[in-house]
């Protein structure tokens, strides 16, 4: 049984390709991999209307192309550096209606298989043929199970149908490359990494370059012919060490863009990668936090992560679904769940904000649905979810987030969400306030949480319906003007709704994080925009530790500098 | 004057590339070494004991894959990577923190499994380009690790033995002679072109055959050096290279049966591999053989009797029922041969010798030759099974009741031979097969038939020797003890490469046909697949 979904943003700035963007139909001429894909999709159902009683009332290919480069080295030395192709078909078959159909409660099923690299017809169709014909035996056998399972069973509680239509688009836009020199890139990553070797205390770093250009097509039985591209590149910087009493510290910085062009400069790497040895530094000596009760300000960063994890994971449209499900606001539409001066919504079309690119920018979800914005709360009341195609009660239709890494079946994910303030204060206001509040609590500090590695967030009802999020820098800020001091170990923790409950104010300055968030529909690519928030009560946890000890003998390379 | 000074100038700055590249290759070794040194000379933790054995590994890798499939490529990627391990031993030779009993994981707190993972962290991903500070950092911190797990092991094996004392007790390392040995080979490069051009081809040839549902073919080729030295002062460093070609494919029967046929080539030079015409050819046979079998009536009885085993289907069942049992294990549940020392394991006429020396038989290239094994001991000849009697078995530097020294065989087998004394030729084993048959009072005797991974099986018919392929039938496995009613071996010899545990990745095992007293083939019971529906879109006309 799986208790915890895990998601994990990490830093990034992104920006994401605005290549041509057609809104209609643009190309006359129709794509390889399309009409390859319609032949075969036409002559399999074709045939399972002449030979079958049983045959598909919906059936769509997705074929993910991706073409991918990775450069790593660790102290001025190579790790690896190399790249490759893939090219992933997902097939998505469907017997029975849109009422009851064959993937009734079997969330999670995957039906992918590779398929040749080339552009051969004969080869590809041979992947596609037995691909179908497997599927569709498979969804007959669901289907029929399922049947007598609902002839047999106790009225479910959510009467959801199993799918939605939605109106099929036929948009091809030119296919994305993109031009990676490697050993540009094996020179670049071996010249930042070697940084680190004047840190004798840090035991693991690393610099990585990644980069892929990948199109998607989409051919479905609706009548839908898609495609569309996404190129992206990212660079990451990490450093880990251990503390004298065993705990295992890391910090790290990535950032995405379109292309390597689009990727910070050397120089300003270097600096960051001075910045990430030094911090790792910084929190090797810096004291252990204790466990804590009271008011914090989050970054707009950090309250993105916190929003992603606690808020967008829950307003997921399937998990509003499953019985196994914790349902945290299923019940609750038209209610308050946030300060009336919140509104949330999740907006994939955005590609930019304020001059930055989006990671969480997309034309069509894996659904073939073109993004759309979904409005999820507005003044503190819960109007909507994020949907895919698999409808909940009350909301039938996807509004364009059914999203999946390739290889997995889709479900309902975040694309761009953006937290939004309808009363705010500069951040100056925004600390003075968070300096009484800790008067006012009678506490001797508060917290400043910077930055957020990620977290995880157990939305089942089987587990503790609590999150937990690990910032890495966090900062004491005392009520008597000493400076702020860097502590480690913290996690913060908590329930969703007393959480929300607890924000008081925030500040003028949305701040994005891009990042990769991990689900059971794969690795999406996500944005989270938020202005930074003063919460009146927030309670951390000292994080689990080792109890290794450091290592017993001195760095070599510091021996023999002495 | 001036021009001499830009051209001493120029001499000198070619000197010193010369050195740096002359360096580069021994940067490696003496930064392991230097750490190594350290080591045994510093790393203590107060009141535990200091290490008595500390060896390190680096392993330097290329692979590269192709495959295809209906003509197309569906992947052609490979690397270069590097990987370092660390191991340290506290102790002595007769007891250290090793061969512990009942060990294992203890995953019963989040501080558990961080230790158990960290305990895991002693062998690592490296850099692979050479960095002497680097390598230095990688294994102070992966010797440190090694040295507090092994510490702890050695702690909780004395309280474990304490509570359950084990009734007999063997050392733990054999002390052998240190050896030092530095070979080098060329790397296996591959011509990326070229052969994504063959492989696809090759794939091509299932495009004839419209009842071949999924079919491809793959080659890869690994090409490694592998660096040892340990504190004991053995220092080898070896390549180990081969490349390996598969050819798959399979169809469905019309009463539902799956079939397939798949055969495996491994050889340790490029040059070695058929050419694209011989591989061609073969492939067609595949084909030929898996049409062959589909319309082969099914095998529907069970039968209990004597079996011929010719060409590859010989060495197979060596190589997969007898060899394994060759290897010397410790521990109560080892099911290896080592009680039957002395005892008669095969027929008279059957002797088995391993033979790491061997490079060739006839003109097949013995793709498990090597000189040292992974623990550096020089490996030599072995007389293993002698006019059925078996004398000895393969060992490595872990001691056990039978062996107090290893003969080089940490990897298990190298060139694995069957000897025969008695040759019988193909025709008269088919008649001793028929003779026996008779003797049964049953019409017909099984004949089995192999390539590698996949035997065709035949019923050879008493009245007129006929033979009729059959399919679907299930052999069920041999015991050691089978091996002893063998009754007769042929003239013949096949060799077949099988994959190993050791460096050169390879070995080989060699044997004539033979006629096993008797083996039980029973009908196939995997459950039927369904017909397709939807036709094979390459041979629709209807489109």
């Amino acid at each position: 049984m799986k208790l915890s979904l895990p998601s994990y943003l990490t830093r990034g700035l992104c920006i994401l390709i605005i290549f041509s963007i057609f809104l209609t139909t643009t190309f006359a001429e129709t794509n390889f991999l399309i009409s390859v894909l319609e032949e075969e999709q036409q002559r399999a159902m074709r045939m399972f209307k002449d030979k079958t009683d049983l045959p598909p009332y919906f059936m769509s290919y997705l074929v993910t192309d991706t073409q991918s480069w990775s450069v790593s080295a660790s102290q001025g030395v190579l790790i690896n550096s190399g790249g490759g192709k893939s090219r992933v078909l997902d097939t998505v078959l469907r017997v029975g209606d849109f009422k009851l159909d064959n993937t009734h409660n079997r969330a999670g099923f995957r039906n992918s298989r590779s398929l040749p690299l080339e552009d051969d017809k004969d080869a590809i169709k041979s992947v596609l043929w037995t691909t179908t014909d497997r599927i569709y035996k498979d969804a007959v056998e669901s289907f029929s199970q399922n049947k007598t399972r609902q002839d047999t069973r106790a009225v479910e509680e959510n009467l959801a149908d199993d799918f939605s239509g939605t109106i099929a688009k036929k948009e091809l836009t030119p296919s994305v490359s993109q031009k990676v020199d490697l050993k540009a890139l094996e020179v670049r990553a071996k010249k930042i990494s070697a940084i680190f070797k004047k840190y004798p205390q840090i035991f693991n770093s690393s610099v990585s370059f990644s980069a892929s250009a990948t199109n998607r097509y989409f051919v479905s039985t609706e009548g839908a012919s898609l495609q569309h591209g996404k190129n992206l590149a990212t660079i990451s910087i990490q450093a880990s060490t251990r503390a004298e009493d065993g705990m295992d510290l890391a910090r790290y910085e990535i950032f995405n863009a379109a292309t390597i062009s689009g990727l910070p400069s050397d120089e300003e790497l270097l600096k960051i990668a001075e910045t990430v040895a030094k911090d790792v530094i910084n929190l090797k000596n810096a004291p252990l936090a204790e466990p804590y009760d009271g008011p914090a300000i989050l970054s707009g960063r950090a309250s993105g992560v916190f929003f992603h994890e606690i808020f967008g994971h829950r307003i997921e449209g399937h998990r509003q679904k499953g019985s196994t499900e914790g349902n945290t606001f299923t019940k609750r539409v038209n209610q308050e769940v946030l300060p009336s001066f919140i509104s949330v919504f999740d907006d994939p079309t955005i590609p930019k904000f304020s001059g930055e690119d989006l990671n969480g920018y997309y034309l069509f979800d894996e659904e073939g649905v073109p993004a759309q914005k979904a409005s999820l709360v507005e003044n503190g009341i819960l109007k909507n979810f994020l949907m895919s195609r698999s409808p909940i009660q009350g909301f039938s239709t996807s509004n364009g987030h059914g999203r999946a890494s390739a290889g997995l079946s889709p479900v309902s994910r975040q694309g761009n969400l953006f937290v939004q303030a309808k009363q705010t204060v500069s951040n100056k206001r925004l600390r003075e306030m968070l300096i009484e509040e800790i008067k006012k609590q009678g506490k001797p500090f508060g917290l400043f949480l910077e930055d957020i590695s990620g977290g995880f967030t157990s939305t089942q009802r089987a587990g503790t319906q609590s999150f937990q999020v690990n910032p890495i820098m966090v900062y004491r800020v005392y009520a008597d003007g000493r400076p702020d001091e860097l502590v480690r170990g913290v996690d913060l923790i908590g329930t969703p709704l007393t959480s929300f409950s607890k924000i008081i104010a925030a500040d003028d300055k949305p701040e994005i994080f891009n990042g990769i968030c991990g689900a059971e529909s794969g690795w999406v690519p996500v944005s989270a925009i938020s202005p930074a928030i003063l919460v009146s009560q927030i309670e951390t946890q000292k994080r689990a530790k080792s109890n290794r000890l450091l290592p017993i003998l001195p760095p070599p390379t510091a021996q023999k500098a002495n | 004057m001036k021009r001499i000074i830009s051209l001493s100038l120029i001499l000198a700055i070619y000197t010193c590339q010369i050195l740096a590249q002359q360096n580069q290759s021994n940067v490696v070794l003496s930064a392991l070494k230097d750490e190594l040194k350290r080591s045994v000379t510093d790393l203590q933790l107060k009141n535990f004991e200091k290490p008595y054995f500390i060896e390190y590994r680096v392993q330097d890798v290329y692979t590269y894959r192709i495959d295809a499939r209906f003509g197309a490529l569906t992947v052609s990627s490979g690397g270069r990577s590097r990987r370092g391990s660390a191991q340290v031993r506290v102790g002595n030779y007769d007891f250290d923190n090793t061969n512990s009993f009942g060990g294992g994981f203890d995953f019963s707190s989040v501080e558990s499994i961080m230790d158990a993972f960290e305990s895991t962290q002693s062998t690592q991903v490296l850099p692979y380009e050479d960095d002497y500070d680097t390598i230095r950092q990688r294994f102070w911190l992966m010797t440190d690790s090694a040295y507090k797990s092994a510490v702890e092991q050695i702690a909780s094996k004395r309280a474990s033995m304490k509570n359950n004392p084990p009734d007999e007790v063997y050392p733990d390392l054999t002390k052998e002679t240190p050896v030092t040995d530095i070979s080098e080979a060329k790397k296996l490069e591959i011509d990326v072109p070229k052969w994504e051009k063959t492989i696809k081809n090759l794939s091509a040839v299932f495009k004839n055959y419209p009842d071949i549902v999924n079919s491809g073919v793959s080659m890869f080729v690994y090409s490694s050096d592998n660096l040892m030295l340990n504190n004991e002062g053995f220092l080898i460093k070896k390549p180990g290279n081969y490349w390996g070609l598969n050819i798959q494919a399979d169809t469905l029967t019309d009463d539902g049966q799956t079939l397939g046929v798949s055969r495996f080539f491994y050889g340790k030079q490029l040059e070695s591999i058929n050419s694209e015409a011989e591989l061609t050819k073969i492939v067609n046979e595949m084909a030929d053989l898996l049409m062959k079998t589909r319309s082969a009536p099914k095998f529907t009885e069970t039968y209990i009797g004597p079996v011929l085993l010719t060409e590859n289907a010989a060495p197979t069942i060596f190589a997969g029922n007898f060899a394994p049992n060759l290897i010397n294990r410790r521990g109560e549940g080892s099911r290896d041969l080592s009680d039957r020392i002395n005892r008669r394991v095969l027929p008279s006429f059957l002797s088995i010798t391993d033979n790491p020396q061997l490079e060739k038989i006839g003109n097949t290239e013995l793709p498990g030759t090597y000189k040292f094994d992974s623990q550096g001991i020089e490996a030599k000849p072995l007389k293993l099974v002698e006019n059925g009697i078996l004398r000895n078995m393969l060992t490595s530097r872990t001691p056990t009741k039978f062996s107090k020294q290893s003969n080089g065989r940490s990897g298990g087998i190298s060139n694995l031979i069957v000897e025969n004394s008695v040759k019988k030729t193909f025709t008269e084993l088919k008649a001793e097969l028929i003779n026996q048959c008779k003797l049964l009072n049953i019409p017909y005797g099984i004949m089995l038939k192999g390539t590698h991974s996949g035997v065709s099986i035949y019923k050879v018919y008493v009245d007129d020797g006929h033979e009729e392929l059959v399919r679907s039938a299930n052999i069920d496995g041999l015991n050691i003890q089978d091996f002893r009613q063998i009754l007769a071996a042929g003239d013949d010899s096949f060799t077949i490469n099988v994959p190993s545990r050791g460096d050169s990745n390879l070995s080989s095992v060699t044997a004539p046909s033979i006629l096993m007293e008797e083996m039980v083939l029973r009908k196939d019971t995997l459950p039927k697949t369904r017909p397709f529906i939807l036709t094979n879109p390459y041979f629709d006309k209807t489109k």
